[in-house]
């Protein structure tokens, strides 16, 4: 962990003013890539993300995600990740057309995601910039 | 049956690779843009994740990876069969991600690359033919020295295809087939049928469509890598 980084998104966190069932929706690596996804796209369907996911985690971990990594995902996705994300009132969720939507955010919300999002990223890769 | 059959039969298939990356990202899936491959891109905020390629076959998922492992699969080490052997670099995965994926526009470098990988499996299995198109002496002179370690560290029965004459002194284990003429000047060609082993067999062929830059494909398709080398086989031994 690179002690700034992670500091100023501390500071960012400690500063919004966010319902702490948020904060248990974004504990999980894959419920904040889908939701730093959707702040971008809006409305995406779960076989994109779940495309999204397994690419996103294999670029990440420099290794190639298969049809059987894809598919856990998924099965996660579904179980675990989009109920999360239904409770914490941050998508919604239309199971017949399997269309995952973004809930309408406040703008601490949005900068909740971005804030982990980079955060994640600086510690992911401590050399970069 | 033409070398350029297999290379047509290949083009049938139909891929698709999505890019997601943001727009500063270089474009290295365009050489992968072919008959039988389309590429699709989709952005990513700039300040978002590194880019990373999705491929399709037919609709069905076949794998994810990192844009980065692409590109240094398009940018491969200048190395030795055998110096490949740790398997630690991520980008040689995505080979057996793109088998039968058509390329185009490969360079003598990135078909270098390619073929070290499929001349590493037949190091590692170590029995079996190996079939190899130099297409020129002098390129086959340029890598005489590691066929003769291959030949020498392994049990493998290699077949080297000349299209002009070969006037050097040769191991045993090396049969130079000389004065094959002009399919054999156009085409790029290895074949290793890893002794009827179907998890090892594997084959990469690509025709010089201009000066250095090469369009074809590889494969590990069992029966493909056996129909290829009983072609080289018969036509030419």
């Amino acid at each position: 962990m690179c002690p700034e980084s992670s500091h100023g998104a501390l500071a960012q966190i400690l500063a919004t003013d966010v319902a702490s069932d948020v904060m248990r929706a974004l504990s999980a690596r894959e419920r904040r890539y889908v939701m730093y996804y959707l702040l971008d796209r809006g409305r995406v369907s779960t076989d994109e993300l779940g495309d999204v996911l397994a690419g996103w985690t294999a670029a990440t971990e420099r290794g190639v995600a298969t049809a059987a990594d894809r598919e856990s995902l998924l099965v996660s996705l579904y179980h675990s990740h989009l109920p999360a994300l239904v409770d914490a009132g941050l998508v919604e969720f239309d199971e017949t057309e399997d269309v995952v939507t973004r809930a309408s955010l406040s703008g601490s919300v949005r900068d909740l995601v971005r804030a982990v999002y980079r955060a994640e990223r600086r510690s992911a890769v401590p050399n970069e910039r | 049956m033409t070398l350029a059959d297999f290379v047509d039969e290949v083009r049938t298939d139909r891929k698709t690779l999505v890019v997601y990356a943001n727009e500063a990202a270089p474009d290295v899936a365009a050489h992968f843009a072919t008959r039988n491959v389309t590429v699709e891109r989709e952005s990513l905020p700039a300040d978002g994740p590194d880019g990373f390629v999705v491929l399709r076959d037919g609709g069905d998922f076949v794998g994810a990876f990192g844009l980065i492992d692409l590109a240094e699969l398009l940018s491969p080490p200048i190395d030795r069969p055998w110096d490949r052997d740790d398997g630690s670099q991520p980008w040689r995965k995505l080979y057996e991600i793109f088998d039968d994926a058509s390329f185009t526009s490969f360079d003598r470098r990135q078909m270098l690359g390619a073929t070290r990988e499929f001349e590493n499996r037949a190091w590692r299995v170590g029995t079996g033919a190996l079939r190899v198109c130099f297409q020129s002496e002098r390129a086959y002179r340029a890598q005489a020295d590691v066929y003769r370690r291959l030949a020498a560290d392994t049990d493998l029965e290699i077949h080297v295809y000349l299209a002009d004459d070969w006037t050097r002194s040769t191991p045993d284990a090396i049969r130079v087939h000389t004065d094959l003429g002009p399919e054999i000047a156009r085409y790029w060609a290895l074949v290793f049928d890893a002794e009827g082993d179907p998890t090892n067999a594997c084959a990469m062929l690509a025709e010089e469509r201009d000066p250095n830059s090469f369009f074809g494909f590889w494969t590990y398709d069992p029966d493909r890598v056996d129909a290829m080398a009983t072609y080289l086989r018969d036509r030419y031994e």
